[in-house]
């Protein structure tokens, strides 16, 4: 599939602000617990809503037809593309009722708004996840692992965040422990992760299956057009085998273990985040570059 | 109703009418275009509704039942080859994902027909559709930035302005070797399931659960002749043994 | 009408008050393509808007260099004159100077009265490159032919071979007929190097080795004759195979058919055992040998008998033998066994032994039998019309080769000795065919009216020659026309040698011409053979600086390679832009039911200053005051094209059109003109049709009250019986001339004497295409065959007009670049692999392209697509167009010429109809370090 860098970003950045809304929220509960005050949580939201924000309008970067995005949210019964963007947008006023709560004094209304901000936040990665996730087309992403993929490196790129947030305040909330959930996240990721990749959903389907012919064996001779095609721009990226070696190293590197160790042996929360989100981003890129759609079949692919 | 086509792979010779027919039609429809890019120049491309692409089936006894190449020639010796050409447009499928992951309603499977469409006054472009659509079917048009794809002619098939024999798609009125029919595959009768039902037909990526309404007709097994002719032998010793018959003029 | 043949409805909209075309649609009430339609067909749309349409006159900047593509607009008043002036000075001193070729265009009938009416001899038309083979192997053998005069019965054959097909002139019967075919379960075999389009449905695919379908053939043949699989009766009242032969070797008789006083030929009559003509009650022997009483005169016609030669008295009795008696004779012998063909073609012998049986079977045991009440030339009725639905058709991968002529007589031997030819289920003729064997229309050659001033010929160029005498020779011997067809070099070229003409102008070899006019070819590109060489030659200039060929005139509607080298364009409009007539007199719209002809009329007005190039003649020839086009005052006689072709008579009652002729457009074929003739065809949905009565639709050549009516449309001259000649006289006449034994005209040049006795056989032979040095120049398995291992040759691809259609921004798309397609097995045998650039290389030159493997070729065959190779600026496309960046022409690689053993410039043809041998290429490949197409021309610039 053609890594469409918008969505890329729009995936990481809201994946991450939804995961930091997330923990915001949980720490906010724990306020006995997380010594965080009011500013800081302010200045830990805004830092989640600009991502989340920021990303939904990259992922509008990518519509050929921005005018009729007035239309995206009406099929949430079968559309996870809809329900995605309904899911998203209500955090919107679900935010806005939550501080409603905070601010003016309707407290009996924080702990409604917070849980079901919560949820949202998990309901959209988890929409995001299905929009490939559902996808029977593309075996790579046709897997329970995509959604769960997307809700957990969602939260742990928000898990990352967090310490980084609270580390802005420093004066007052004094230093900042082992982020315990950073690192048990980091580590589940990694084993995500490498149970993806060594699962790799793939090889499900071959040429003979695309025509139908069981016997024999099935190659391409002529594609029947000389240059590309919409399909072979959108579903004919291949990325090459050392190239993607590599970057799985790095996703795997800067995803995974370095904000992992950054986290455990020091204090480096920013620089943390930062390489987990390169790492995302790396990742991303593979999960889209290395996705085969089922119509390379016709266009010669062997297997897919 | 259930509209579609069936397609004979027996007879497609691979001639690419039925899909500049379509262009032809569609390209400058009331349904919307199907747009050249780059038309003269360097890398020309296009919006297609339907495609054709030319296979090898190599090592199918069934379409070759023959050995050919000369076994004196080694460096002669051919494969069990057979060419087949596929043309592929929509198959406006019963259980069609390409419309259940649209986000803004523009793809719809009309209830009446089965006939997938999509509402260029609310697609986005967002080509969440053509992912989900296992035989490539539909493809963006970059011009209007909406999403296109066989409409089955539509805007022929009903058109009571058009004499009832043109109420075709322009494919299969085009195809030189009437290797495209169109018809109601809930009729049992109609030549579409007769078709079908008679010739067999191939499946293709049917596990992924799309109920595709078009059919593939499998290429027929190749005609074999049995011979009975008595094979006289000593006419090879020239002309002599040549009996003459009395024919009058 | 559409570009060729096809009916087509135009759908047009008005936008801005201006007709625009929406919708192309097949005609379903057309007898050709019965409502399909190709892709071409269909893309019309983007031809007519295409970028490359040529806008007004155009006469080559003064000072620019030909080639350069410079231009100047001009005036059609001013072309015109200038043309005039040119031309009339021309036909005023030396007549023969204006060589005027065509291309692949279906208007031959007005061409050639045009060039007639110049007096030149020098005309001809793409006939040469495509098809002259199958023509003339038919018109001498059977009457009609494969190509346009004939086609397989679809409805009925139950067996059906298609020899070296990929597209066709008819390709959408061929697809329509194909479907129906299978759908009747008939058995569908495919003779073909390359499985690709047609032969991809081919229930059996027979990859040959090219060029070797005659021993193919000839194999089929022996195991016919060897197990007595032949129609005895069909041999013996339609075919000469009963006919005596003279067998007087060393003599001028040799060879000839015994022949009565009248010139009649003889046959043995079992029942009186004497020599009688072929005659109600007669018993024809097929196969007897003997000797017989001196008849009458054994040969006429200026031919001396065999005792004038040799100062002998003659002998009282002659020894003869039948033509059956030969065949039995030749065919089986073990050189045409199976096993002995095998390795050489490519083809297993027990393949070929099997697909002779089943033709046999199928010929003779799945027989069918309509009613039909009909009679024969002998005068006896039938009530029923016997197939044996056995059918064949052939194109150009026979043609193209230089021993075509002699396959293609082979296919037809075979559906002779099957008697499998226009019954039910037969390849079947198409009127105005089938015609006397060959067709009663000679060449023109009298040099006192060639070289005479302001004189027309007495007839057109073009003709069929049957023995040396008619050859268009002077008294030297030296060839008449400028192509050199119908000289020793190339005898039965019945459609000239279109590509022969830039090189012989250039040498002055026979001689110099002043103007060359070429009308829709792209002679500058993949019409050339040599294409780079032939660009040069069209730039060539001699010590003072002048052009070699002095001034090049090109009729074209778009901007091709070839405009580009012209002095004066004249802009012609599109297909749908002007009127047109596919007339009897040429290659009409016949199908084997139905006599039928058709015209085009304009569907959109001209948005630019262009002219039907019909029009431009029509006006010149009045102009040049050619006789057939001005009256007894001397004024024109005709106001333009379309008042021509109602108005115009060959004979009286006969036109160019055959439908809706008599005044009120109530008489079909034959008919005073009709002022409203083009209105009753626009009505008529543009075409007319006249369908056979049942009692006119089989046996044609031998059926009686077809021939009457063939006369009466003035088909043919006389209603005379076309009996089909296994043996051709013709061909053992200029053999004859070749032995020394001929009395008439003989040959002087050793070349032409062992090109007449080798090629010129009356019976079908295979010869390999590697010893005519077509391609290599040299005999097979010398070091040459095994230094260019691999035959080379191309398809048409389907969606395709060889080089105009790469202008259509929709066909491009399918295809903007094509790739050598080498055998999957000889790429690992020579560690090629997908996508490899490499060097292909022949005798004659190099190129570079991109190769791709594919299982379906015979594994010593390399091919591509045609044409689809631009140069650089061409078509309106871009400079960087990837047609001219990494498509590629084949031609390059082939030569124009050859040389003979003996040093002799020959050109690169069959040797006895003059066909450019196009596939006889042969090549080597190796992987290429370098990138990108080579040689990459552009214009202006030297590679
Ligand atoms: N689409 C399209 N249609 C056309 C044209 C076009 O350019 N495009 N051109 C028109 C013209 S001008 C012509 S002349 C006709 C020609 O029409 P075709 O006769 O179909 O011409 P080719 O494409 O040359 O096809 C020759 C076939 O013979 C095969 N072949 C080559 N060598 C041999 C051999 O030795 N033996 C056998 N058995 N097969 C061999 C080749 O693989 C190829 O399939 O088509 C006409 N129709
Ligand atoms: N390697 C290889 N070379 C081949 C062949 C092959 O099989 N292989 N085939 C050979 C054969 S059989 C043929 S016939 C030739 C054909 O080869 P070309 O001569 O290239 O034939 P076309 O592309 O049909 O067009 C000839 C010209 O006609 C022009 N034209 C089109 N429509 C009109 C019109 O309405 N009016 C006028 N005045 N001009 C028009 C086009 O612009 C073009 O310049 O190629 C030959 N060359
Ligand atoms: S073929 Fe593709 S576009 Fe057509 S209905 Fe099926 S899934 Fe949808
Ligand atoms: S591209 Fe258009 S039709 Fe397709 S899913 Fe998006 S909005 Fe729907
Ligand atoms: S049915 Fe119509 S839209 Fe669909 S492929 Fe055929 S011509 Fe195109
Ligand atoms: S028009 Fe017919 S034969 Fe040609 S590609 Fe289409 S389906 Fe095949
Ligand atoms: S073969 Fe194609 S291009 Fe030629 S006349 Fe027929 S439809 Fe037109
Ligand atoms: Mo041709």
């Amino acid at each position: 599939m053609k890594p469409a860098l918008s969505v890329i970003f729009f995936t990481v950045a809201s994946g991450a602000g939804l995961g930091l809304l997330v923990w915001l929220l949980v720490a906010s509960l724990m306020a006995n617990h997380i010594r965080m005050d009011a500013t800081t949580f302010y200045q830990g939201a805004a830092i989640a809503a600009a991502l989340i924000t920021a990303g939904l309008f990259a992922s509008t970067l990518h519509l050929a037809n921005r005018k009729n995005v007035i239309y995206a949210l009406t099929r949430v019964r079968t559309s996870w593309l809809a329900r995605e963007g309904a899911f998203a947008i209500a955090l919107y006023p679900l935010a806005a009722l939550h501080l409603y709560g905070l601010q003016s004094g309707m407290p009996q209304l924080t702990p409604i708004t917070l849980g079901l901000l919560i949820a949202d936040c998990i309901v959209v990665l988890y929409c995001t996840g299905m929009i490939y996730g559902c996808l029977k087309t593309i075996p790579r992403w046709n897997t329970w692992m995509t959604p769960v993929k997307y809700v957990l490196f969602g939260l742990m790129s928000g898990a990352v965040l967090l310490p980084a947030v609270l580390t802005l305040r420093p004066v007052e909330i004094g230093p900042v422990g082992r982020p315990m959930v950073a690192i048990v996240l980091l580590a589940l990721g990694l084993v995500l992760y490498l149970t993806y990749l060594v699962k790799n959903p793939r090889n499900q389907h071959t040429i003979n299956d695309a025509l139908g012919f069981q016997q024999g064996k099935v190659r391409l001779l002529d594609v029947g057009h000389s240059h590309g095609t919409f399909l072979t721009n959108e579903f004919g990226f291949s990325v090459a085998r050392d190239k993607a070696r590599l970057l799985r190293w790095i996703a795997i590197a800067c995803g995974f273990i370095v904000p992992l160790i950054l986290c455990y042996f020091s204090q480096w929360f920013w620089t943390a985040s930062i390489i987990c989100l390169v790492g995302l981003l790396v990742e991303r890129w593979l999960f889209f570059a290395e996705a085969e759609h089922v119509v390379r079949l016709y266009h010669g692919q062997q297997r897919v | 109703m259930r509209l579609g086509l069936a397609i004979d792979l027996d007879t497609c010779v691979g001639c690419h009418a039925c899909a500049v027919a379509c262009k032809e039609w569609n390209g400058q429809s009331l349904m919307g275009g199907a747009p050249d890019y780059d038309a003269y120049g360097k890398a020309p491309s296009g919006t297609w509704y339907n495609r054709i692409r030319h296979y090898e089936l190599e090592g199918d006894p069934t379409y070759s039942p023959h050995q050919c190449g000369s076994k004196a020639d080694p460096s002669a010796h051919q494969p069990l080859s057979k060419t087949i050409n596929v043309p592929m447009s929509c198959m406006h499928c019963e259980e069609a994902h390409c419309v259940t992951v649209c986000p803004t309603g523009a793809s719809y499977k009309r209830a009446e027909d089965g006939i997938v469409l999509v509402d260029p006054s609310r697609c986005m472009g967002c080509n969440y559709c053509a992912w989900a659509c296992p035989y490539g079917a539909r493809e963006l048009d970059q011009d209007e930035g909406v999403m296109k794809k066989c409409t089955l002619c539509v805007d022929r098939i009903y058109d009571a302005q058009l004499a009832e024999a043109d109420r075709q798609p322009a494919c299969v009125l085009a195809c030189p070797t009437h290797a495209r029919h169109f018809g109601d595959y809930d009729d049992p009768q109609s030549k579409v399931s007769l078709l079908a039902a008679s010739r067999g037909t191939q499946s293709m990526l049917d596990d992924l659960g799309y109920k595709p309404t078009n059919a593939y007709l499998s290429p027929r097994k190749p005609v074999e002749v049995k011979t009975e002719l008595p094979l006289r032998q000593g006419l090879s010793d020239k002309a002599k043994a040549f009996v003459n018959r009395l024919i009058q003029l | 009408m559409c570009a060729c043949r096809c009916g087509i409805n135009v759908t047009t909209e008005e936008k801005d008050g201006i007709p625009h075309i929406r919708f192309i649609q097949g005609n379903r009430n057309h007898i050709v393509n019965q409502g399909v339609l190709c892709a071409k067909g269909s893309a019309g749309i983007m031809k007519q808007y295409s970028k490359a349409k040529l806008q007004h006159p155009m006469i080559r900047r003064p000072g620019t260099e030909r080639g350069d593509g410079i231009f100047d607009p001009i005036s059609w008043d001013d072309a015109l004159d200038l043309l005039t002036k040119r031309l009339a000075h021309i036909r005023a001193t030396d007549p023969k100077k204006l060589a005027f070729f065509t291309g692949r265009d279906q208007m031959q009938a007005l061409t050639g009265l045009w060039a007639q009416q110049f007096g030149t001899p020098n005309w001809a038309a793409h006939g040469g490159f495509c098809s002259v083979n199958m023509a003339a192997a038919g018109l001498y053998s059977i009457g009609y032919s494969f190509w346009e005069f004939g086609a397989p019965d679809w409805d009925r054959a139950k067996y059906f071979v298609l020899w070296g097909v990929a597209e066709d002139h008819s390709s959408n019967p061929i697809k329509i007929g194909l479907d129906k075919l299978k759908s009747r379960g008939a058995k569908f075999v495919s003779v073909n190097p390359v499985r690709t389009g047609y032969s991809a449905i081919a229930d059996e695919w027979v990859p040959i080795r090219p060029g070797t379908d005659g021993l193919f053939a000839l194999a089929i043949v022996h195991e016919l004759i060897k197990h007595d699989w032949i129609d005895h009766e069909y041999l013996v009242k339609y075919s000469n195979a009963p006919w005596l032969v003279i067998d007087a070797p060393g003599t001028s008789q040799d060879g000839l058919f015994l022949r009565d006083a009248e010139g009649k030929p003889l046959v043995y009559d079992q029942t009186t055992q004497s020599a009688c003509r072929m005659e109600k009650g007669v018993a024809p022997a097929l196969n007897w040998q003997g000797s017989l009483p001196r008849g009458g005169r054994a040969e006429g016609e200026g031919v001396a008998t065999a005792s004038a030669l040799n100062q002998a008295s003659p002998p009282p009795r002659q020894t003869v033998r039948t033509v059956m008696s030969l065949i039995l004779e030749r065919y089986s012998a073990g050189e045409y066994a199976a096993d002995a063909v095998a390795a050489r073609c490519g083809v297993p012998a027990e393949q070929i032994r099997r697909i002779a049986a089943e033709i046999a079977h199928v010929a003779f045991k799945e027989t069918i039998e309509l009613p039909c009440v009909w009679t024969d030339i002998y005068g006896n009725v039938h009530n029923t019309v016997v197939g044996r639905p056995v059918a064949f058709y052939a194109m150009r991968g026979i043609s193209a080769h230089s021993n075509g002529f002699q396959t293609c007589r082979s296919l037809h031997l075979i559906q002779m000795l099957l008697g499998a030819l226009d019954g039910p289920g037969n390849f079947r003729s198409k009127a105005p065919f089938p015609r006397p064997i060959p067709p009663a229309q000679l060449p023109e050659n009298d040099a006192s009216l060639i070289n005479a001033p302001n004189t027309a010929l007495s007839k057109t160029p073009l003709g069929f020659p049957t023995r040396p005498e008619e050859l268009a020779l002077d008294a030297n011997g030296n060839a008449l026309r400028l192509d050199k067809a119908y000289s020793w070099e190339a005898p039965l070229a019945s459609h000239g040698m279109m590509h022969a003409v830039i090189k012989n102008a250039v040498e002055g070899d026979p001689y110099e011409i002043d103007t060359l006019i070429l009308f829709m070819a792209n002679m500058a590109w993949n019409s050339a053979m040599n294409t780079a060489e032939t660009q040069d030659m069209l730039k060539a200039v001699d010590e003072a600086g002048n052009h070699k060929i002095p001034f090049l005139v090109v009729a074209d509607a778009f901007d091709s390679e070839m405009v580009r080298f012209a002095d004066l364009v004249l802009p012609d409009t599109t297909y749908l832009e002007r009127y047109d007539a596919i007339s009897f007199l040429d290659r009409p719209i016949s199908e084997p039911d139905a006599a039928a002809d058709a015209i085009r009329h304009p569907i959109l007005p001209l948005d630019r200053d262009v002219r039907p190039w019909q029009d431009v003649l029509v006006e010149l020839a009045a102009r040049l005051k050619f006789p057939a086009f001005i009256n007894p005052e001397g004024e024109r006689k005709f106001a333009g094209y379309t008042d021509f072709i109602v108005n115009y008579e060959r004979a009286p009652g006969i036109g160019f059109l055959g439908g809706f002729r008599g005044k009120d457009g109530d008489k079909s074929l034959r008919g005073e003109p009709n002022p409203n003739q083009w209105k009753a065809y626009i009505e008529a949905e543009s075409f007319f049709a006249h369908h056979w009565p049942e009692n006119q639709r089989w046996m044609r050549g031998v059926n009686r009250d077809y021939l009457q009516a063939a006369t009466d449309a003035a088909f043919i001259p006389k209603p005379e019986p076309i009996i089909a000649q296994l043996y051709s006289e013709p061909l053992q006449k200029f053999r004859l001339a070749g032995q020394g034994l001929y009395a008439g005209p003989l040959p002087t040049r050793e070349v032409d004497k062992a090109r007449l006795t080798k090629y010129f056989d009356p019976l079908p032979v295979w010869y390999s295409t590697d010893d005519v040095g077509a391609a290599i120049g040299a005999p097979v398995d010398s070091p040459a065959a095994d230094a260019f291992p691999l035959h080379a040759i191309t398809q048409r691809p389907m969606m395709m007009y060889h080089s105009w259609d790469s202008q259509n921004a929709w066909l491009r798309q399918i295809i903007a670049q094509n790739y050598l397609y080498v055998a999957t097995s000889k790429a690992s045998e020579l560690g090629l692999n997908d996508l490899d650039w490499v060097w292909v290389e022949s005798a004659h030159g190099k190129i570079r392209c991109q190769m791709k493997t594919m299982e379906g070729v015979e594994a010593n065959t390399v091919w591509t697509w045609n044409a689809i190779g631009k140069m650089s600026e061409a078509w309106g496309l871009a400079k960087d167009a990837s047609e001219a960046t990494v498509g590629f022409l084949l031609n390059h690689l082939i030569s124009e010429s050859v040389r003979s053993s003996t040093g002799e410039r020959l050109s690169n043809s069959d040797p006895i109809t003059g066909q450019a041998a196009w596939y006889d290429l042969r090549v080597r490949i190796r992987k290429a370090d370098e990138t990108g197409v080579w040689p990459k021309l552009e214009f202006g610039a030297k590679q």
